[in-house]
C-alpha cells in the first residue's frame, strides 16, 4: 500500500492506548504525517482531556485503567458522532460494544493491526 | 531468678534479637532489589520509547525499504552497546520489542523484526536455549517462534526431549509453526504432556489452518498416542476424509480420549463398520463418563441399526443408570429423526426405574 509522503492533516486526534510503547509508536508514526495526536494511557486522563479540549477524532482501546473505553466514547459522542471513533481491540467479539453503543456500525481494528489502517481512517474522516 | 537462669534468658534474648535483625535485613534487601528491578524496567522502557522516537522520526513514511536501518546504524549500535550487551536492561528491552511486535502487523512489524535481528537478540535467545533455565527456555522458544528465528530450530528440536513439560509443549508448538507439514515426524517423540498443554497445541494447530499442517490422515497411524488424539480432533475440526480401517484400529485399542474424539468422526462417516466396532468395545469400557459421552454424541448418527445397540444398553442393569438413561435418550432421539416408533420391551415398562428413564427420554421438554 502506498501512502502519501507529505500530507497535511488538520484533524486533532485523541489516542487512548494503555501500553506506552505502542501508544508512542503510533503517535510518532502519525506525527510523520503532520497529524496532531494527543496521547494518554488511561480512561481518567482521556475523560479529563475530552472535557478540556475539543478533538476531531477518537482512537481508543476498550480495556483501560480507571475508566473503560466505552465511557470515553460516551463522552466523545456528546459532541461528535460515532463515525469519528476508531476502536483498537485485542478481541473480535464486539457484542458487548454493540449493546453498549446501541449500534452495529462501529469502526474497529483488531490486534495485530497495521498503522497504515489508522492513517486511512484519519484520511477518510478528514 | 538465679544467675544461671539470667544468663540463659539473656542468651535466648540475643538469639531472638539476632533472628529478628536477620529477617529485617533480608526484607530490606528484597525491597531494595525489587525497587532496583522496577527502576531498571522503567529506565529500559524509557530508553526503548526514546529509541522508537529516533527510528520512527527518521523515516519519511510508513513504506518498507530493505535497508532502512542502514542510516540509523549509529543509533542501533549505541542501543546495542549500552543496553543490549548489559544483561540488566536486555530482558526488559527485548520484552518491550516483542510486545510491540505482537500488536502490529505489516511494515511496522517487519521493521521491528529487523531491529530485533540487528540488535543480536536472536543470538542471545539461542544462547539462552542452550544454557538457560526451563522457564526461560519456554519463554525464549515462544519469542523465537514469534520472530521466526529459524536458526534456533536445532536447539528447539533438542528441547522436545526437555525434562520440563512446558518446554516440550513450547518446542512442539514452535516446530508446528516453523515446519508445518514436516513437523509430524519430529513430534512423534513428544510425551508426558498435561491436558492443558495438549489443548494449547491443538488450539495452535487449529489457528495455523489446514494448509500448514502435516498430513493428518497419516497421523492416525502414529505410534504416539497424543499425535493420534491431535489428528482425530483436527480431522473433525477441518472436516477431512480419513481411513476407516485406521479409525477402527484406534477404536479397538480402547484409549478413552481417542474413543471420545472418534465419535464425531463415526457420526460424519456414517459407517456401520465403525458403529459395530464401537459397540463391540463399549462393554469393555470401565468409565461411566466415557460411556455416557459416547452415547450422548452418537445420537447425531440417524441410523436405524444403532437403536438395537442402544436399547440393549438400556435393558442391561450392569451399566450405571446415567449410562442407561443416555442410551434410551439417544435411541429416542434417533427414532424421532427417522419417524420410527420405539418398541420398548414389557419388562422395561413394568420396571419402575426403567419406565421413569423412558418417560424422561420421551419428554419433549427435556
Amino acid at each position: 500500500m502506498v501512502t502519501p509522503q507529505v500530507w497535511v492533516v488538520m484533524s486533532k486526534v485523541l489516542l487512548v492506548c494503555e501500553e506506552p510503547s505502542l501508544g508512542y509508536t503510533l503517535t510518532y508514526a502519525l506525527a510523520n504525517f503532520n497529524i496532531d495526536v494527543i496521547l494518554c494511557h488511561d480512561g481518567n486522563k482521556a475523560l479529563e482531556l475530552l472535557s478540556q479540549e475539543s478533538f476531531d477524532l477518537l482512537i481508543t482501546e476498550i480495556l483501560l485503567p480507571f475508566y473503560s473505553g466505552i465511557e470515553v466514547i460516551d463522552q466523545f459522542l456528546e459532541k461528535k458522532s460515532l463515525d469519528k471513533v476508531l476502536i483498537l481491540s485485542a478481541f473480535n467479539n464486539f457484542n458487548f460494544l454493540y449493546h453498549s453503543l446501541n449500534t452495529n456500525d462501529i469502526n474497529y481494528l483488531i490486534k495485530p493491526y497495521n498503522p497504515v489502517d489508522i492513517l486511512n481512517f484519519i484520511q477518510t474522516n478528514e | 531468678m538465679n544467675n544461671a537462669e539470667i544468663a540463659s534468658f539473656e542468651f535466648y534474648l540475643i538469639i531472638f534479637l539476632t533472628i529478628l535483625l536477620i529477617i529485617f535485613l533480608r526484607l530490606l534487601m528484597v525491597r531494595f532489589l525489587k525497587n532496583r528491578k522496577i527502576k531498571f524496567e522503567q529506565k529500559s522502557k524509557e530508553v526503548f520509547i526514546h529509541f522508537l522516537k529516533i527510528i520512527i522520526n527518521s523515516l519519511e513514511g510508513l513504506e518498507y525499504h530493505k535497508n532502512w536501518l542502514e542510516k540509523d546504524k549509529r543509533v542501533l549500535d549505541f542501543l546495542k552497546k549500552n543496553y543490549i550487551v548489559n544483561a540488566r536492561y536486555r530482558p526488559s528491552i527485548a520484552t518491550e520489542l516483542l510486545n510491540l511486535h505482537r500488536q502490529l502487523k505489516g511494515n511496522a512489524a517487519s521493521r521491528l523484526s529487523d531491529v530485533y535481528y540487528n540488535l543480536g537478540l536472536d543470538q542471545t535467545g539461542i544462547n539462552y536455549l542452550k544454557l538457560g533455565k526451563a522457564n526461560l527456555q519456554a519463554k525464549v522458544i515462544r519469542d523465537m517462534t514469534q520472530m521466526n528465528v529459524s536458526s534456533a530450530l536445532p536447539e528447539i528440536r533438542r528441547l522436545l526431549n526437555s525434562r520440563d513439560s512446558t518446554v516440550r509443549m513450547e518446542a512442539a508448538i514452535a516446530l508446528l509453526r516453523f515446519e508445518g507439514v514436516a513437523a509430524l515426524k519430529e513430534l512423534e517423540e513428544i510425551s508426558g504432556l498435561t491436558d492443558w498443554q495438549k489443548i494449547k497445541i491443538v488450539e495452535t494447530a487449529k489457528r495455523m489452518g489446514i494448509d500448514n499442517l502435516p498430513n493428518l490422515k497419516l497421523a492416525l497411524y502414529s505410534k504416539n498416542e497424543f499425535i493420534i488424539e491431535l489428528a482425530l480432533i483436527l480431522i473433525d475440526y477441518f472436516d477431512l476424509d480419513f481411513d476407516e480401517d485406521a479409525l477402527a484400529k484406534i477404536i479397538s485399542k480402547i484409549n478413552y480420549n481417542q474413543l471420545l474424539f472418534s465419535v464425531p468422526l463415526i457420526v460424519k462417516s456414517k459407517s456401520i463398520l465403525l458403529i459395530d466396532e464401537l459397540f463391540r468395545v463399549f462393554n469393555l469400557i470401565q468409565d461411566e463418563y466415557v460411556q455416557s459421552e459416547i452415547l450422548k454424541n452418537i445420537k447425531f448418527f440417524y441410523e436405524p441399526k444403532l437403536i438395537p445397540y442402544l436399547l440393549n444398553i438400556y435393558y442391561l442393569d450392569r451399566f450405571e443408570d446415567s449410562v442407561r438413561l443416555e442410551a434410551i435418550r439417544s435411541a429416542q432421539k434417533i427414532a424421532g429423526q427417522l419417524d420410527m416408533e420405539l418398541n420398548i420391551s414389557h419388562i422395561a415398562l413394568n420396571d419402575e426405574k426403567m419406565l421413569n428413564m423412558y418417560k424422561h427420554a420421551i419428554d419433549p421438554l427435556i
